[in-house]
């Protein structure tokens, strides 16, 4: 096989770096070009009649679900290409044509659900148009750079993708192959980017910059992009999408596993699934810390927006929020346990499956424990208050903290098990390696303890709040210090015998199913959360809501609007993959056709 | 038994300081960060 020469790597390496440094120089370079000296006028100050109402639909409702539909897809096809392009490197460092197979199915699922990204950011931007006029235009004033750059950034979005698929087949081998793989990572830059533009889009109506009191801009558009909040949620998303793209490539997966009609297809789909959910748990274990920096920052921001999160009317999505989240971490963990199936060696390890089920169980209960309980009041009566004396102290921070890191410590044993599943160590000191990771483990998770414990009850709040930031550290250190010693401890490791891919139980797809239904329904919550704490402003103290709808509606309302779109989600999910599997059908009608 | 005991007290006991340590940077540093800040 012909390998490209490095020059014609490093050529292909220079192009690309000088495509990300324009894009630099573009992004960076809103402010340099901006109309410094226009005149801006202050945010509008609108009534209710300055909202129009067309044909009877709810405004707010439309705009909700086609943002959140929108949301939903773009979060799936930004992150697809991230993992294709990982896999697609994998494939060519390891030459098993297996994984750029992978690559090129995860991509054509997200070839069609890129369409319908598209079809609903314009029924998105048509709604919005039509329902906030005033709203839209005050934005659109000022990014209009962003907005003009974002829609070019779209094509040449489209372009590389289309390219890039089109031409899987075409460019493969030697110097194309590094063609391709430059394309893939040029999707991912100018993908990453049109992400970036838009949640600055966002987060200036949470955390608006680059604007005085009443909303006149200063002309600096990076200032306006450059907010607060961007940041805070550029990374919270990033990882998020990765997590989500996988659970979705997941789902379809097993949707091939339990329609395939071979045992070879089973296998593939099998193998497929594995790897969706890997990238799933990968991108899961840093998710919580992502989305307490996020918190964190709200709360340093704004602390009005910070307790109405998490102290005030929507503290009890955030107790659905933590069933959500520790659904999660039970399906991805069963879905490990089911496939140590595949190895004839795994019954060394299934004797401990069930401690780390009573671990996981355990830290569910704790995590989705509440601060303030909603009673009747006989039952307030009762209790003595709204605190309950022995489950009451489980409802704050550091126990939510610590619950979490065990959860995610005992999901990384899991995937250790898993890992070790199929091999017999050769090492003469497997015995010590053993015993030293027990230790780390132990050590790590009595610190984990002790942090919470002692900082988050007997010393003052400012200790409560810093103490997370040790326990995400010896989290990593635990999880990172054991997968490198199990890595020397398994080097040249004997196989047990060839890992039967395709023997896992058709429940363990349903596993990857409840993954997926999980992830969407909570980032639609958390979705309306972060928009909801706005209350009654576009942008927070800037300009106000008027519209008859600025109120925020009941949790049982919210949580029906979050739930329809997601069945509306998932239903044209159904459709991208049956797409994607009629593609491949073929009909040969005898005698159609003349010969 | 013998080369599964002593490996782990010691892993213990140079873990446990390793993080008791890690704990005390950061707690102080933290804590310093805020005596400068008033």
């Amino acid at each position: 096989m012909m390998k490209a020469r490095p020059i014609t790597r490093y050529t292909t390496l220079g192009l690309f770096g000088l495509l990300v440094c324009g894009l630099g120089i573009m992004f960076t370079g809103f402010d340099l070009s901006g109309v410094l000296a226009a005149e801006y006028a202050p945010a509008p100050k609108l009534t209710a009649a300055d909202y129009p109402t067309i044909a009877g639909v709810n405004s707010r409702v439309a705009v909700w679900i086609f943002a959140q539909l929108h949301l939903w897809f773009a979060a799936f096809v930004l992150a697809v290409p991230i993992f294709v392009f990982i896999i697609e490197v994998i494939g060519m460092r390891t030459r098993d044509k297996r994984y750029d197979d992978m690559a090129y199915e995860f991509i054509k699922v997200a070839i069609t659900a890129y369409s319908l990204t598209a079809i609903l950011g314009g029924a998105l931007l048509f709604s919005l148009i039509l329902f906030y006029p005033h709203l839209f235009n005050y934005l659109a004033v000022i990014f209009s750079e962003s907005m003009f750059y974002y829609a070019l950034l779209f094509f040449a979005e489209s372009a590389v993708l289309y390219i890039y698929y089109y031409g899987w087949h075409w460019l493969q081998g030697g110097f194309r192959k590094w063609v391709h793989l430059t394309l893939g990572l040029t999707l991912n830059a100018v993908g990453t980017t049109l992400m970036l533009l838009a949640n600055a889009w966002l987060t200036f109506m949470m955390s608006p910059a680059g604007v005085d009191g009443a909303g006149v801009f200063s002309g600096d558009a990076w200032a306006a992009i450059h907010n607060f909040l961007w940041n805070p949620i550029n990374i919270h998303r990033f990882v998020a999408n990765i997590a989500y793209g996988g659970s979705i490539v997941g789902a379809y997966a097993a949707f091939k596993f339990l329609t395939a009609g071979s045992k070879e297809a089973r296998a593939h789909y099998d193998w497929m699934g594995y790897n969706a959910n890997f990238i799933a748990i990968c991108a899961l274990l840093p998710l919580p810390f992502a989305g307490y920096y996020l918190a964190a920052e709200i709360y340093a921001y704004s602390q009005q927006m910070g307790i109405t999160l998490m102290g005030g009317i929507f503290a009890w999505l955030f107790i659905i929020q933590a069933v959500l989240i520790g659904t999660l971490f039970l399906s991805a963990n069963y879905y490990l346990w089911c496939g140590m199936g595949r190895s004839d060696g795994a019954k060394r390890y299934t004797k401990y499956i069930k401690y780390i089920a009573i671990v996981l169980v355990g830290a569910f209960l704790v995590w989705f424990t509440p601060h303030t309980l909603v009673l009747s009041n006989a039952e307030l009566k009762a209790l003595g208050g709204p605190h309950h004396k022995i489950l009451g102290p489980l409802g704050i921070m550091p126990a939510k903290n610590t619950a979490v890191n065990v959860m995610i410590i005992f999901t990384a044993l899991s995937f250790m098990f898993y890992r070790r599943a199929n091999k017999i160590a050769t090492v003469n000191w497997v015995n010590a390696g053993n015993a030293f990771q027990v230790a780390l483990f132990t050590a790590g998770i009595i610190n984990i303890m002790f942090l919470g414990i002692y900082h988050g009850y007997f010393t003052n709040t400012v200790y409560k709040v810093a103490a997370s930031i040790p326990q995400v550290l010896t989290t990593v250190v635990v999880i990172v210090g054991s997968i490198t010693l199990d890595s020397f401890i398994y080097k040249n490791a004997r196989e047990v015998a060839p890992l039967h891919w395709g023997r896992i139980p058709g429940r363990a797809q349903y596993a990857l199913f409840l993954l997926a239904v999980a992830f969407t329904w909570l980032m639609g919550l958390m979705g309306y959360i972060r928009s909801g704490i706005r209350q009654h402003w576009h942008v927070v103290d800037i300009m106000r809501d008027n519209s008859t709808e600025a109120f925020t509606p009941t949790l049982g309302y919210a949580a029906n609007v979050v739930s329809v779109a997601a069945i509306i989600f998932m239903a044209m999910v159904i459709f991208v993959f049956w797409i994607a599997q009629v593609s491949s059908n073929k009909t040969l009608p005898a005698g159609y056709w003349k010969a | 038994m013998k080369g599964y005991v002593l490996p782990f007290f010691a892993g213990l006991v140079v873990c446990s300081a390793g993080f008791l340590a890690l704990d005390a940077l950061l707690m102080n540093l933290q804590g310093l960060s805020l005596i400068f800040q008033q």
